[in-house]
This record gives structure tokens, C-alpha cells and sequence, in this order.
């Protein structure tokens, strides 16, 4: 009886029970079988079983051999960037300390530490440095969670970051962000393109669009009827940059496209297309709805909505069916108008954008004609209209509570820099309702200005208490943009305290990369 | 003068997040009379703290230590006014020119007074009655001997009536046994039973681990009734793993080994009510390696002297047992020391290989530290194993998390590495990785 053989004796009898097995240890040679013969297994079962089971642990301990064949993976390839000085690690660290949603102390602003990382992780990319190995696997459970996070995460990773991703089946799709991220890198593989996965090709796509426009839409065109109706209308997209008069008539042949998203996606790009045949459509479509009457020296439009949706109009891209709750006119209106390239209205009407959503309208599409004049201002990001939108009374009072739903919410982003932080301003002195996106969309850190505003109302507020939620929110966004130097001298609240508490970190962070 | 800490190092000596709060709310200045700074040796930040009361707190904080006083009624510790005063100091707005009142410096002169005098000298203001403490002993030796008679029995039993009944009565089975065991002031192998329910039905070896350790509890009771007849080294090692306290005087009393040591990895686990910090050592001259422990109840703060990383020299003084390991810091000479590499790893074959020796002289022992040289982290069937240079492997534990952040340092690298080995396999504690010491 071998020793493996002898010690799966004991452990059987040992499962069962002495009672109902006897262990058998016999003929066991070398140096166990002198101490094993004495162990009295017959006489008091158990207690032999035991003992000749605490000999046999030790002996198997001990005699352990190392494992052998094991394969070598395959190394990461070295890095090209210096890492963060020490003290910059440290603080990395210590914002993962106690997991990704530990409270932060007391009632602070910020919901936990992690709200930090933006920060930290643009501040590192700015200087091409690159994190410490011994985080990037919190650091890509944070992307994963986080989309936003993610080409950031990737850059500041460092190559040992993709290395590491590729080796866990729950990191590996970030590293389609990554050729997606990695641009004309990833030109180097065709292969990427025939074999890649939807994210990897349209990275490719994009990186070819960039240097060859012409070649990258031929390439798209080539497997265009293949390729299922989501990779259609994300691969389309890509065409958005370098568009030129080239594209039309592929453009053209996608409006009819089986798919609506795909013909939504033709029907954007053609709208921004000067002098194609789909916004001559759509202006003479828009134009035949909308006209000018003057009584005396009164100006007013009259918008009437179309009879029904034809085939022509679905194929640029209408869609006939209203959400519930639109009357399906006034969804095709809407639709038209949105369609519509706004200098149309510029030059039809012979007034700037401002005068022009200040006309009054007869009839009852009035709603629905600003409403239009809202999704393709968004859409067209034109900040000229955005701004005359959103400064017009009515268009705000019709959609602008609650203010961060679209369509309005949707004009924040295509408004200039500077009108952004004056309707914030405006908002946070309280002639708007409060909207988070907009606060959001103010470049970062604040203006004085807008600090300024922002710490008035959280001083006001803090003394009339039943503003809690608004509080929080303004100072949750406060602590990450408020400039540095806005540290609030006087702590009237625990709020102010907390704010400093947090500014004050954020400067140490700063301080701790140089 | 010291380095200033971050706010984050002295928020983590709070003993809660309540502390913490109040500590950042005192620190503002209007909260204070007066602050300062005493340099010296060791130096002290104290001030005076309006509080509810008539007379101002005395706050006082060896930076050295550290050591806190406040003359607070509080009961946390460190309370929230020495928070407040170590917040206050780390972002540099208390003055180091105020003049150090009578209070402060007095305190000041005690703590050096204290660094200067032998800790036994400190702890046993007087010597208890030898009579008392004899019979002391033999009440707690006959307890034991009760006690670990009774788990003797428990034991047989076990194997008498099969294991396997064990995976449908489930966690619990052993837990009366152990607190038979608590109350009969053998706390050690009382949470080693405790541990026994872990076993049950983890994963498909299960029988065979739980096995093993009833075996070597059945050594334990064995080995107690004839504990007279054992050498001092291994009666000591019995003793410790049945629980009987070693005074730190005993210890101290010790022959000391003076050497560099690395302090090489630290880590906090908690069983019941306590944090236990384990920290491990490794003599860079006498190739040794060594335990430091510290226990900390709800509420305390641990140790913080020993940081992964550096170097000091120091003399250890080694527990008494067959296998030294655990030992305490008896006197250090000089500030730490940037670590800088680790010297003394070996590969797989040598490591196993000393691992019996150790395995020898103590049959309990259950973590043993592995310096590995030159070890590259695999994957082969979904289990991790490190490889060394030679092609020899050991297994990484298949319970606990997988090695993701050993692994994103080693990078697919050969790296050194140290870890804790045991039966069930290796578990990384810590990793250079070329330039520093990462925990794993």
C-alpha cells in the first residue's frame, strides 16, 4: 500500500466513521512504518486513526514538490511614459481606500472619494504620465462601470494596462475603446476591419475616415448590404467627420435603408450637407408650412402641418408613427422643421435668429414650430439659435420646466462657452429652474463669476433649509469645479466647511504631480 | 523637524467616521486659544481647546509616537481635539514660534523620560506576590487540562461518528466545542476549532483538509499531558498554540537579534471583535525571518511603526518555540531606512525545502513566508501558480481573490515575491516591482 493510498483509507473511514469502517494501515514501508505499526488503530479506532493521521499530515506537508510543466505567459511589452511621482500614487491610492462608494467623511458634497478620479486621471494624461501597475485593476473595474471614464483610464494605464485588460474576460471589451482610442494605430491592421469587433471596426473606420475620406466610404460601401442594421447605422455615423459633396449620393441610397435608425442617421448627415437635394426637400417642404402674413406693420407667421406623411417624406427620414400623447400632424411638423437647415428661416424671413423665434404664431403649431426650431438647433449645433431659443420666454416657459429632459436640455451643449455660463448665472440667481445638465456643461473650473453665483445660493439656501436636494446638487458639482482658489474663507455651515475640506484636497492633489 | 502628515494620514488614525467629522469642524482656529508646536525630542504639538466646560482643554500630540493627551473627558482615542490639532498642524497653520506652556513641556519631558526607560520597568509597578501568581498558574494549567480533555474526546467522536454528516448540519457544528475551550482559557485553540466549520464542503478536498487539522488538534491534546516531558522549545510551542499568554517582559528578557530588517509586508485580518496586523520582517545579515503581530479592539488604532518598505536597524526579541518566528521590537537604532531590494530570496526548490525543516520543528505550523527570487505569475486550468527560473511552480491558494494586482505588477515579469505558504497553497503578500516593495 502506497502513502497516497494509505491516507485515502483514512480519510473514507474518517468520512463514514470509525463506527462503521475500520482504517486499515498495513504494509506500509520506509520510515512511516515503524511509528504507524505502534499506533494502536484496532484498539481505539478513532483515537488510531488520528494519530496515524497527524503523522501522515506532517509527512505530506513537508514532502510537497514543486508542480512542473507550467507554460510562461506572455510578458508586457515596456512602458513609454514615466510613472506619477509618489506622493500623486499615494493619493490614487488612497481614493480606492474602503471601495468605490464608501461615504466620504461626514455629509460632504462629494458622494465618495472616487469623485475625485476625473480629476486626477486628466491632470495625469495632460502630463503624459502614466498610474502605478498595482492600481490598474481597480482602476479598469472603474471603467467598466464608468464609460466615460474609460479612454482615460486606458491612456493613463499605460501599455501594461491594455496587456493586463486582454488577460480577464470582464476587462477585455474596454480595449475596443482603445482601438477605437488608438486612431490611425489601428490602420496598421486590416484584419481589424474583416475580423474586429463592432467597436474595433468602427475605430478602424474612423481612423481611415480621417486620412483617406473617400477610401473609408467605399470600404463601408463594399459590405454595406451585409452588415446587420445597428453596425449600419453606427458605421454611417462615422461618416459625420470630413463630410463632403462625395458622400451625397451614398448618403442618398442609405435614406432607403430597411431600417429607420439608419435612415434618422442618412437623413442628419444630408441636413448638414450644404446644397444637397435632401435639405432643397426639406426646405421647400418646411417653407411650403411656414409663412409670413403682415397686417399693417405686425408681422406673425402662420404653420400649418402636413395633410400626411408620404413616401417621400418617410424616406427623408420622418418617421410616420407619434410618440403617445403628439397628435401625428403636429409629430410630422415638428419632424420637418427639425429637419431643416435653420439658416432657411435666416434668409426666408430676413431676421436674425432672435427675431425670428420671437414671431408670433397664428394657429395652433405654434408649440410644435419652436418646439422643431429647438431639435434642430440641438441637432445642427448652432449656437446662434441655441441661444436666441433659449433667452426666448416662451420657448422656455413651453419647455424649459423640467430643464433637463430634451429637447431642451440637448441645446446646453451647442451653445458657446460663454452663453452657457450666463444662462447658468441667470439659472442660479433664480430666474430659471434649476438644471443640472446646464451646470454640468460650464467649462471647468468656473468662472469667478459663476463660483460666485453658485456660493451665493448655497449661502442662502443654507439658511432656509427646505432646499436640501438643490443644495446638494449645486455643491456636489461646486466641490469638482469650483477653481481652486474659491475657497470659501468663512464656513458658515458644515456645508462650507465640507466644500473647503474637499477644494482643499483637490489642491493638494494638483500640488502632489508636480 | 518632522515631516508634515497629509489629512488623510491623520484622518486614518480616527477611531470613526463621528471623530473625523468633529475633529475637521475643531480644526478651525476660532476653536483655539492657542497652538503650537514644541520642537524637540520627541516633538509635540499641543493647544488649548475652548470646549463646554469653564477652563480651555489641554490637547497635547507626540509626534514621535503617536501618543495623545487631552484633558477631555472623552473616551475615544485619539479624541477629536488631537485630531483637530494634527489637522491643523498638517495643513501648516499652527505656529512653531508660540511659546510652549508649563503643561506642554512637562508632558514633553515625560514622554522622553518614558522612550528612555525600559518597557518592563514601565508596565510592573510592582512585582505580584510569586505565591499568588503559582497558584494562579496551576488554576489555569488544570482548566486547560480539563478543556483540552474534553476536545480529545470531541475529536474521537468526530471520526467516530464520520465527517461527512457535518456538510448537512453545516457552520456551527464545532462552535459549543470552542467556547467550552474559552471558557477554559485556551483561546487559541478555541478559534482553531472555531475555523474547523470553514472546512466543511470547500470545494472537493474538503474532507481530507478537515482531516488534517483534527489530526493536529488530536497532536495538541496529545501533546499537553506530556508537556513535562517535552524540551523547553517545543513545550513553549504547545503552549502557544493552546493559548497561554507570554509576557512581553519574557520576551524582551530574551537573547535580541540585532539586524537589518526589511520590513517586508503587512496585513490586517479580522477574527471576532479584533483586527490582528501582521506584519512580516526579514534579517537582511541573519537571514531570518520574523513575525511582528498587533491587536487592536473596535474602536483603536494599530500600530503604525512598522511600514512595508523600509529598513531599520533594530533588536527583535523572539517568542520562545521550537520554530522562532513571532517576535516583538525591543529596541530600534535609528529612524527607518528606505528598504531598497530584498535580499535573501531563494527559488521554489530551496524554499519547500526549508519549509520542512520549519514543518519539522513545528508540526502546527499552518503560514510560513516564502521569499521567492525571479518567480513569474501563471494561469494554467484556472489556477494560479508562480514559476521560477528553474520551471519549478508552486499553486496560489484557490480561495481569496484572484492575484490581479500581483499580477498587474509583475506584468508577466519575472519579479521577487513574498508570500505566506501553507497547505492549501501560496498567498501573495507583497511584490517588487523593480524599484519598490507593492502589497500584493
Amino acid at each position: 500500500m502506497n502513502l497516497n493510498a494509505a491516507w485515502q483509507d483514512l480519510v473514507s473511514a474518517a468520512l463514514v466513521g470509525t463506527d462503521r469502517r475500520t482504517p486499515s494501515l498495513p504494509g506500509l514501508s520506509g520510515p512511516l512504518a515503524s511509528p504507524l505499526s505502534s499506533m494502536d488503530v484496532d484498539r481505539s479506532p478513532a483515537e488510531g486513526l488520528l494519530d496515524a493521521a497527524a503523522l501522515l499530515t506532517g509527512y505530506r506537508r513537508a514532502g510537497v514538490l514543486p508542480v512542473t510543466g507550467l507554460a510562461r505567459p506572455e510578458p508586457a511589452p515596456a512602458e513609454d511614459r514615466p510613472e506619477v511621482p509618489p506622493a500623486a500614487a499615494r493619493r490614487l491610492a488612497g481614493l480606492f481606500d474602503g471601495g468605490r462608494y464608501s461615504p466620504w467623511i461626514g455629509e460632504s458634497p462629494y458622494r465618495s472619494r472616487i469623485d475625485l478620479l476625473p480629476e486626477w486621471l486628466s491632470i495625469a494624461a495632460d502630463r503624459g504620465l502614466r498610474a502605478p501597475a498595482e492600481l490598474l485593476p481597480a482602476l479598469l473595474d472603474l471603467a467598466r462601470a464608468e464609460s466615460a471614464l474609460r479612454p482615460a483610464v486606458l491612456r493613463v494605464g499605460g501599455r501594461r494596462a491594455t496587456w493586463l485588460a486582454g488577460q480577464r474576460r470582464e476587462w477585455r471589451h474596454l480595449l475596443d475603446v482603445a482601438a477605437n482610442d488608438a486612431g490611425t494605430a489601428a490602420l496598421d491592421d486590416q484584419l481589424l476591419w474583416q475580423t474586429g469587433s463592432p467597436a474595433q471596426r468602427a475605430g478602424y473606420l474612423a481612423a481611415l475616415r480621417g486620412t483617406d475620406p473617400d477610401a473609408a466610404r467605399d470600404l463601408l460601401a463594399d459590405t454595406w448590404t451585409r452588415e446587420p442594421a445597428e453596425a449600419r447605422a453606427r458605421f454611417l455615423r462615422v461618416l459625420r467627420d470630413g463630410l463632403t459633396e462625395a458622400d451625397e449620393p451614398f448618403c442618398e441610397r442609405a435614406l432607403d435603408d430597411r431600417s429607420q435608425q439608419v435612415r434618422e442617421v442618412a437623413s442628419r448627415l444630408l441636413t448638414r450637407l450644404p446644397g444637397s437635394a435632401f435639405r432643397q426637400r426639406m426646405t421647400e417642404r418646411a417653407l411650403r408650412l411656414v409663412q409670413v402674413r403682415r397686417t399693417g406693420r405686425r408681422v406673425h407667421l402662420v404653420v400649418t402641418s402636413p395633410e400626411s406623411c408620404d413616401d417621400a417624406m418617410r424616406r427623408d427620414g420622418v418617421a410616420v408613427k407619434p410618440p403617445s400623447g403628439t397628435g401625428e400632424r403636429a409629430w410630422w411638423l415638428e419632424q420637418v422643421i427639425a429637419h431643416t437647415v435653420l439658416d432657411t428661416w435666416v434668409a426666408a424671413l430676413d431676421r436674425d435668429p432672435a427675431t425670428v423665434v420671437a414671431l408670433p404664431v397664428a394657429g395652433d403649431f405654434g408649440a410644435v414650430w419652436r418646439r422643431g426650431l429647438v431639435q434642430a438647433a440641438a441637432d445642427q449645433r448652432e449656437p446662434r439659435w441655441a441661444a436666441a431659443l433659449l433667452d426666448d420666454e416662451t420657448v422656455r416657459a413651453e419647455l424649459g420646466d423640467p430643464p433637463d429632459r430634451p429637447p431642451i436640455a440637448d441645446l446646453y451643449p451647442a451653445l458657446p462657452a460663454e452663453d452657457r455660463v450666463r444662462h447658468a448665472i441667470r439659472m442660479l440667481r433664480g430666474a430659471t429652474p434649476f438644471s443640472q445638465r446646464l451646470l454640468e456643461s460650464c467649462p471647468v473650473p468656473w468662472s469667478d463669476e459663476l463660483a460666485g453665483a453658485a456660493l451665493d445660493v448655497l449661502r442662502r439656501t443654507a439658511q432656509e433649509p427646505p432646499q436640501q436636494r438643490l443644495l446638494a446638487d449645486i455643491a456636489g458639482l461646486a466641490a469638482a469645479r469650483l477653481p481652486l482658489h474659491a475657497v470659501p474663507a468663512e464656513h458658515p455651515t458644515d456645508l462650507f466647511t465640507d466644500l473647503a475640506h474637499v477644494l482643499r484636497l483637490r489642491a493638494d492633489l494638483t500640488k502632489e504631480f508636480s | 523637524m518632522i515631516d508634515r502628515w497629509s489629512t488623510d494620514q491623520v484622518l486614518a488614525l480616527a477611531p470613526d467616521a463621528a471623530s473625523q467629522k468633529a475633529a475637521r469642524k475643531l480644526a478651525s482656529p476660532a476653536h483655539w486659544k492657542d497652538r503650537g508646536v514644541a520642537s524637540g525630542d520627541p516633538p509635540v504639538l499641543w493647544g488649548l481647546c475652548a470646549g463646554s466646560g469653564s477652563s480651555p482643554y489641554q490637547t497635547c500630540v507626540d509626534l514621535a509616537g503617536p501618543a495623545y493627551r487631552c484633558s477631555c473627558p472623552s473616551r475615544k482615542f485619539p479624541c477629536k481635539h488631537s485630531l483637530a490639532l494634527l489637522l491643523s498642524w498638517s495643513d501648516g497653520v499652527v505656529p512653531d514660534t508660540s511659546p510652549t506652556p508649563d503643561w506642554a513641556e512637562q508632558w514633553q519631558r515625560s514622554r522622553a523620560e518614558r522612550a528612555a526607560t525600559p518597557r518592563a520597568r514601565r508596565e510592573g509597578t510592582e512585582p505580584p506576590d510569586p505565591k499568588d501568581a503559582q497558584k494562579r498558574a496551576a488554576r489555569r494549567a488544570s482548566r486547560v487540562a480539563a478543556g483540552l480533555a474534553e476536545l480529545d474526546r470531541w475529536l474521537a467522536d468526530q471520526v467516530r461518528h464520520g465527517i461527512a454528516g457535518h456538510q448537512h448540519t453545516g457552520y456551527g457544528f464545532a462552535d459549543t466545542m470552542a467556547a467550552r475551550l474559552v471558557d477554559a482559557q485556551a483561546p487559541t485553540v478555541a478559534g482553531a476549532v472555531r475555523r474547523l466549520a470553514g472546512i466543511v464542503g470547500d470545494g472537493e478536498l474538503w474532507a481530507a483538509r478537515m482531516l488534517e487539522e483534527l489530526a493536529l488538534l488530536r497532536l495538541l491534546t496529545a501533546a499537553y499531558p506530556r508537556i513535562d516531558q517535552l524540551s523547553s522549545d517545543l513545550a513553549a510551542t504547545v503552549r502557544a498554540r493552546i493559548g497561554f499568554p507570554v509576557p512581553v517582559d519574557e520576551v524582551l528578557a530574551r537573547q535580541r537579534v540585532r539586524d537589518r530588517w526589511q520590513v517586508l509586508s503587512l496585513r490586517d485580518e479580522s477574527h471576532d471583535q479584533l483586527t490582528v496586523r501582521r506584519v512580516w520582517l526579514h534579517g537582511a545579515e541573519s537571514d531570518r525571518p520574523a513575525l511582528v503581530l498587533s491587536f487592536a479592539a473596535p474602536g483603536q488604532a494599530l500600530a503604525v511603526d512598522l511600514v512595508p518598505g523600509t529598513a531599520m536597524d533594530a533588536d527583535l526579541a523572539y517568542y520562545p518555540g521550537a520554530l522562532q518566528l513571532r517576535a516583538v521590537v525591543a529596541a530600534s537604532h535609528g529612524p527607518p531606512q528606505p528598504g531598497g531590494p530584498v535580499p535573501g530570496a531563494t527559488n521554489v526548490a530551496t524554499a519547500l525545502c526549508r519549509y520542512a525543516t520549519a514543518l519539522a520543528a513545528e508540526p502546527w505550523l499552518d503560514r510560513w513566508p516564502m521569499l521567492l527570487a525571479d518567480v513569474t505569475l501563471t494561469r494554467h486550468d484556472n489556477r494560479w501558480y508562480v514559476l521560477d527560473a528553474a520551471g519549478d511552480g508552486l499553486p496560489l491558494r484557490a480561495s481569496g481573490d484572484p492575484p490581479w494586482r500581483t499580477a498587474a505588477v509583475a506584468g508577466g515579469h519575472p519579479a521577487t515575491l513574498l508570500g505566506e505558504w501553507g497547505p492549501s497553497g501560496l498567498r501573495p503578500l507583497s511584490i517588487w516591482n523593480g524599484t519598490r516593495l507593492v502589497a500584493a
